[in-house]
């Protein structure tokens, strides 16, 4: 309303935050947990007086930085990129709140980029003391960039006092910030090991291979396991209507959340039987897959996540299609299309009722639903009346507990109604019902 | 027609927040530069040293030791460059968050693609540090197409830069289009504009490898003289041309804000033309002595950033103006910025110079 829609069509506003995000999420704490990995391995080796170990890890430390680098820095933009198309109202406000913890969080991040630089670099250059020194500081720096954008990301979920106070310090150290945070590093552990283990299992030399899988193992082991009990925590500090969804409320975010710890669990099995016990056996298939299961646990688990903040984007301050709940009240009242600053339709009459549903639909469902494809709408409504439409409309949010309120007249609500329903007798991906009639 | 600003309102007054946002600006165009004039000149050089490498050997080996140069700093120069423009583009956000959230999505796609482009051009420059065949057509091909990304990049920057200064033209863009695939391209300042920071970039590279090898041939290496001397040539056209496409600029850019550059306003004139003369200085300078000219060159950038700032200013004074925004300022938080700000200096300074005393005789690689 405040802000232009993007209009990305059949591709889908969650899709593209979802892809970016979830690439973003592997690889940056793969780089916390990584850069770990990285230092405590070194320094165990040095003890060790094991140049093979050494050997290896500068080779690891070459594909890290570049992975971390290209991948990590820029997905990390690509979230910032894709959230202020999609969700320009929510992104402002996450900026405005806590635009001086993002600016603490660079710092760290550009501390970080010059610490990976300087350790790559700094293999042959560097004595081992100061090495391992800027190994640390990589790592610790890589740890606070965590630290501060799951203060903001978990503000999104649960904002605490914040809405009573608009207080900084209530929103950042807010009630699921020390679960998140605490689960989140246990997954740095785990990816890193996951990653570690896939490269560790190429490795030519079969004694530096065995060595090092059963190390990665150990690191799936505990970084999975840890996870187990600090999700219980999580969730118990969710707001209820979260936790419903979790549990039965939604059935699609139920089944995923559901498979999570299912799927941890095989991993964990097939680390403890493969790597660890059979270390010597170990090949890049089985690597590849607790790789292949890392990545869809993670995915899976984001995407869960983000399900049950639904219906909010922010929860109690705004609504996933960027409505507040005063706009709604407003637009009531005065209705939606008049305070929208970018709509072309105004006053909804008999001959620009279909132009003004799809306007509406615009605004108030595309942040979650596509037409045909991801969370399509057409199929949704397929043989649904006009009434039971508008009835749905009407009491959306009482019906389905994770979405909004309709924002607008009852005038513009049956408009939008009746887009739906001529959506909905048509074929998939066949022109929009305003467009034909045109 | 703009939206409504954030109801939060400012973390900090609105000139302090300018202010953040200009400084890391210069910060984050210094490695910009290199990465794109690099990728350019690092590409064109690979082709000299190419073409050369039977009739001349001895000209072709000195071309490739400066494309095997740039190779091996641009990598560096992306990671810097990504880090720190996302300082200027937070405080962007901040500021102008009703105009740019606005511009970025009339482009949306266009916009997107920037980090796709960006993953290119950054894996790209790192195989070129792999393939090392610096006398080669395969090197120049990917250091150009890498060149052509970045400068794809700086062509979607500029185009949401000038279009977020457009309230007016912003309704019928929209309801021309939703799909997020508009350009400025009817904005007369879109195109010198754009030069502006390629030509900047290609300039500033050249500028650099003469100070480099200034730095050379003070530790007696042959080539010293010939890197600045190429360098500065490079530099001092590209400065040139830079003035012409400056002129044209200025002449395009709306009346108020020229007026204001054109004795108006004695703060902006001042400001503009200092700027350029410091330019001058550096053309006279860039031969015998890099060093004073990339001194010049700085106040220029630095002043050139904030007459940036001052048009952004005038340009959108008939639609909006930054003193129209509340302001609550959050001093504790700002402090902790602050102080981590100035904690990270000393432990940056620390690991590069350990690096740089390091034994390896070589940059590195």
């Amino acid at each position: 309303m405040n802000y232009p829609v993007w209009n990305t069509g059949n591709i889908g506003a969650s899709v593209i935050v979802g892809l970016i995000a979830v690439t973003h999420v592997l690889i940056a704490q793969f780089a916390v947990g990584g850069g770990l990995f990285l230092v405590m391995k070194e320094m165990k080796a040095r003890r060790d007086n094991n140049g093979e170990v050494l050997d290896y890890l500068r080779r690891l430390s070459f594909w890290f930085t570049r992975l971390t680098l290209v991948f990590g820095a820029v997905s990390g933009v690509g979230i910032w990129w894709a959230i202020s198309l999609t969700q320009p109202a929510g992104t402002s406000v996450l900026i405005h709140v806590f635009v001086w913890a993002w600016a603490i969080e660079w710092v760290t991040f550009l501390v970080e980029v010059v610490a990976v630089l300087v350790y790559y670099y700094g293999w042959t250059r560097l004595d081992a003391k100061t090495h391992v020194v800027v190994g640390w500081i990589y790592f610790v720096s890589a740890w606070l960039s965590l630290f501060f954008i799951n203060g903001i990301l978990s503000f999104m979920l649960t904002p605490g006092d914040w809405p009573q106070t608009h207080a900084f310090a209530d929103g950042f150290f807010n009630p699921t910030m020390l679960p998140s945070l605490a689960l989140r590093s246990a997954s740095c552990i785990a990816l890193a090991g996951v990653l570690i283990l896939f490269d560790a299992s190429m490795e030519h030399d079969a004694a530096l291979r065995k060595r090092l899988c059963k190390y990665c193992a150990k690191w799936v082991i505990v970084g999975v396991s840890a996870m187990a009990p600090l999700a219980l925590w999580y969730i118990a500090m969710l707001p209820p209507l979260a936790q419903e969804i979790t549990l039965g409320g939604a059935p699609a975010i139920t089944i995923f959340a559901f498979a999570v710890p299912f799927l941890s669990a095989g991993i964990v099995l097939i680390a403890v039987l493969g790597p660890l016990r059979q270390p010597a056996k170990m090949s890049p298939l089985i690597a590849g897959i607790i790789l292949v299961g890392g990545i869809i646990v993670t995915g899976i688990a984001e995407l869960v996540r983000e399900g049950v903040r639904k219906p909010w984007i922010i929860y109690r301050e705004m609504y996933a299609n960027a409505l507040r709940p005063a706009d709604i009240e407003r637009a009531n009242q005065q209705g939606a299309l008049a305070l929208d600053k970018w709509d072309s339709v105004g006053e909804v009459t008999p001959e620009n009722e279909l132009r003004a549903g799809r306007e509406l639909f615009r605004t108030q469902c595309q942040s979650c639903h596509t037409i045909d494809a991801y969370n399509g709408i057409r199929p949704m409504v397929r043989g649904w009346s006009e009434e039971l439409i508008d009835h749905q409309l009407e009491h959306l949010n009482e019906i389905k507990g994770f979405m909004p309120p309709f924002a607008g007249s009852e005038r513009e609500r049956k408009a939008l109604a009746k887009w739906l329903y001529k959506l909905g007798k048509d074929k998939p991906f066949s022109r929009l019902p305003d467009e034909a009639a045109k | 027609m703009i939206p409504d600003h954030d109801p939060y309102g400012l973390p900090a007054p609105a000139n302090l927040i300018a202010a953040l946002n200009v400084v890391s600006f210069v910060l984050h165009v210094l490695p910009m530069n290199l990465l794109l004039g690099g990728s350019f000149i690092s590409g064109f050089a690979a082709l000299f040293a190419y073409r050369n490498r039977e009739s001349d050997p001895e000209q072709s080996k000195r071309w490739a030791e400066i494309s095997g140069f740039l190779t091996r700093w641009i990598p560096i120069a992306i990671a810097f460059a990504i880090n720190l423009g996302i300082v200027p583009l937070l405080f962007l956000y901040v500021l102008y968050g009703q105009l740019f959230y606005t511009s970025s999505i009339l482009m949306g796609w266009y916009w997107l693609t920037v980090v796709l482009l960006l993953v290119g051009g950054y894996w790209g420059s790192y195989m070129l540090q792999d393939l090392n065949l610096t006398a080669s057509r395969r090197h120049a091909a990917i250091a150009l197409s890498c060149g052509l990304m970045f400068a794809i990049i700086a062509f979607f920057f500029v185009n949401n830069m000038s279009l977020m200064q457009r309230p007016d033209a912003w309704h019928a863009m929209y309801t021309q289009s939703d799909r997020g695939n508009v350009l400025n391209l009817d904005d007369p300042t879109l195109w010198p504009r754009y030069f502006h920071f390629l030509i900047a970039s290609i300039a500033v590279t050249g500028l650099w490898l003469a100070c480099i090898g200034r730095v050379r041939s003070r530790h007696g290496a042959p080539a010293g003289e010939l890197w600045q001397r190429i360098g500065s040539r490079i530099f001092i056209v590209a400065t040139v041309v830079q003035m012409l496409d400056g002129l044209w600029l200025l002449m395009v850019i709306p009346q108020a804000a020229r007026d204001s550059f054109l004795g108006g306003d004695a703060l902006d004139t001042a400001l503009i033309w200092s700027a350029a003369a410091a330019a001058l200085a550096a053309i006279a300078l860039a031969a015998r002595n890099p060093y004073a000219a990339a001194g010049c060159i700085l106040f220029t950038i630095s002043a050139m950033a904030t007459v940036r700032h001052r048009l952004r200013t005038i340009s959108l004074e008939p639609y909006w103006s930054q003193d129209s925004l509340a302001i609550n300022p959050q001093w504790g938080v700002f402090s902790v910025f602050a102080i981590a700000t100035l904690a990270s200096l000393p432990i940056m300074a620390w690991m590069v110079l350990k690096l740089w005393r390091g034994q390896e005789p070589k940059p590195p690689s």
